[in-house]
């Protein structure tokens, strides 16, 4: 069955709720090096050189796993998270990018500057009632990187598809609380299109639809 | 007389970092943006305009921020010698860690050459924690926690790339 992406608006109205999960540092850094590993295999797509997954479930708890943690880490213990793209979905038209530099000047520079990272987005994908951010960075510069990546804005939105169904498993041994979405229930990245994918992954699920 | 020589010495160390630090302007007498600078110090144009023809010293705390902008030591933005730059201007991927705590990574670190031998990968690894060692505004107790669960991850059960894969398959 296919499920249609789910306007923002539920998402919107909980947003003073979301909590983050009482283990959330735990995680980031527990879980570092197997978040690496996996991002060895996306790692030059696009010259991004960070991926981060933002998990929000049913009942809006949030866990955070990523390839730069220090990024979480600052953002939580400065409890600037709840500014940032990366924890609170914004009013904004589902798969849209989110420039980090959009924000508080303090968070791009804990996000940004801190790390090298010349520009950084963030997309939200709802599932369900589910919630998932997909963020990237990364070091390079380009004449019009903004609208380079918009370009490829699916092909992020495929990455981050990935990266979810690569830490899936892993991420239900956080959350026994909720059946979590498979990767099937992550239709087309914009109703009325029909996109391909340009990862395999991807291309498998097609074909058994 | 004294105290000018000070100041001008004090203008000419600022505008050389500047300079150093791609905020040079051909169009101001100076040599140098202001802008940036004015910024940092809380204060107008025109003062810092006068910080960087030698015409005005900053207070002591501004003087702080001017350095850490600029990374050098107060120290040697307020009393450094004319051409005495220290030799890290430049360098953008320079790392300031304490020495203890660089020595706590490095021992903890030690343990993982026994399980992989991607050398390089393992380094990599090790610079990661370095970088948010020195980039996670925490206490030093919550520091080595981190550190400790970062190079536990490691162990923990998925290893270094290549060696994951071979456990788990």
């Amino acid at each position: 069955m296919i499920h249609e992406l789910k306007p923002l608006e539920p998402l919107l109205q909980q947003k003073n709720n979301i909590q983050l999960h009482p283990e959330i540092i735990e995680i980031l850094f527990e879980n570092r090096r197997y978040i690496k590993n996996i991002f060895s295999d996306l790692n030059g797509l696009y010259d991004i050189a960070h991926i981060g997954l933002t998990c929000i479930d049913p009942s809006n708890e949030c866990i955070v796993f990523s390839t730069t943690p220090n990024v979480e880490y600052n953002l939580i213990s400065q409890n600037l998270w709840e500014y940032d793209h990366c924890f609170y979905p914004d009013p904004v038209e589902k798969n849209t990018l989110l420039w980090w530099d959009d924000g508080l000047e303090k968070i791009a520079k804990i996000k940004l500057e801190n790390n090298q990272f010349t520009l950084g987005m963030s997309i939200v994908r709802p599932v369900d009632d589910f919630c998932f951010i997909y963020s990237f960075a990364t070091k390079e510069t380009y004449q019009d990187f903004r609208r380079y990546y918009s370009d490829h804005l699916f092909h992020l939105i495929d990455i981050g598809d990935y990266f979810y169904k690569s830490i899936r498993s892993l991420y239900a041994t956080y959350n026994t609380n909720y059946p979590l979405p498979t990767l099937s229930q992550f239709n087309s990245k914009e109703a009325g299109r029909n996109i391909r994918s340009c990862l395999r992954l991807v291309k498998n699920i097609n074909k058994i639809r | 007389m004294e105290r000018e020589h000070f100041v001008r010495e004090f203008a000419r160390r600022l505008t050389s970092l500047m300079q150093q630090a791609n905020l040079g302007s051909s169009k101001s007498k100076a040599g140098v943006k202001t802008s940036g600078l004015a910024e940092i110090s809380g204060c107008s144009h025109q003062m810092a305009r006068r910080y960087v023809l030698g015409e005005a010293l900053p207070d002591i705390d501004v003087i702080y921020r001017i350095a850490k902008w600029l990374n050098v030591s107060p120290g040697w933005l307020l009393f450094g010698k004319e051409g005495d730059v220290p030799n890290n201007i430049g360098q953008k991927n320079l790392i300031q860690i304490e020495h203890d705590l660089l020595e706590y990574i490095l021992m903890k670190s030690v343990v993982l050459f026994n399980i992989t031998k991607n050398t390089p990968e393992l380094i990599s690894y090790m610079m990661d924690i370095i970088h948010d060692a020195t980039h996670i505004e925490a206490d030093p107790k919550e520091i080595l926690k981190i550190i400790d669960m970062s190079i536990n991850s490691v162990m923990r059960f998925h290893g270094i790339n290549d060696d994951s894969r071979i456990k788990t398959a």
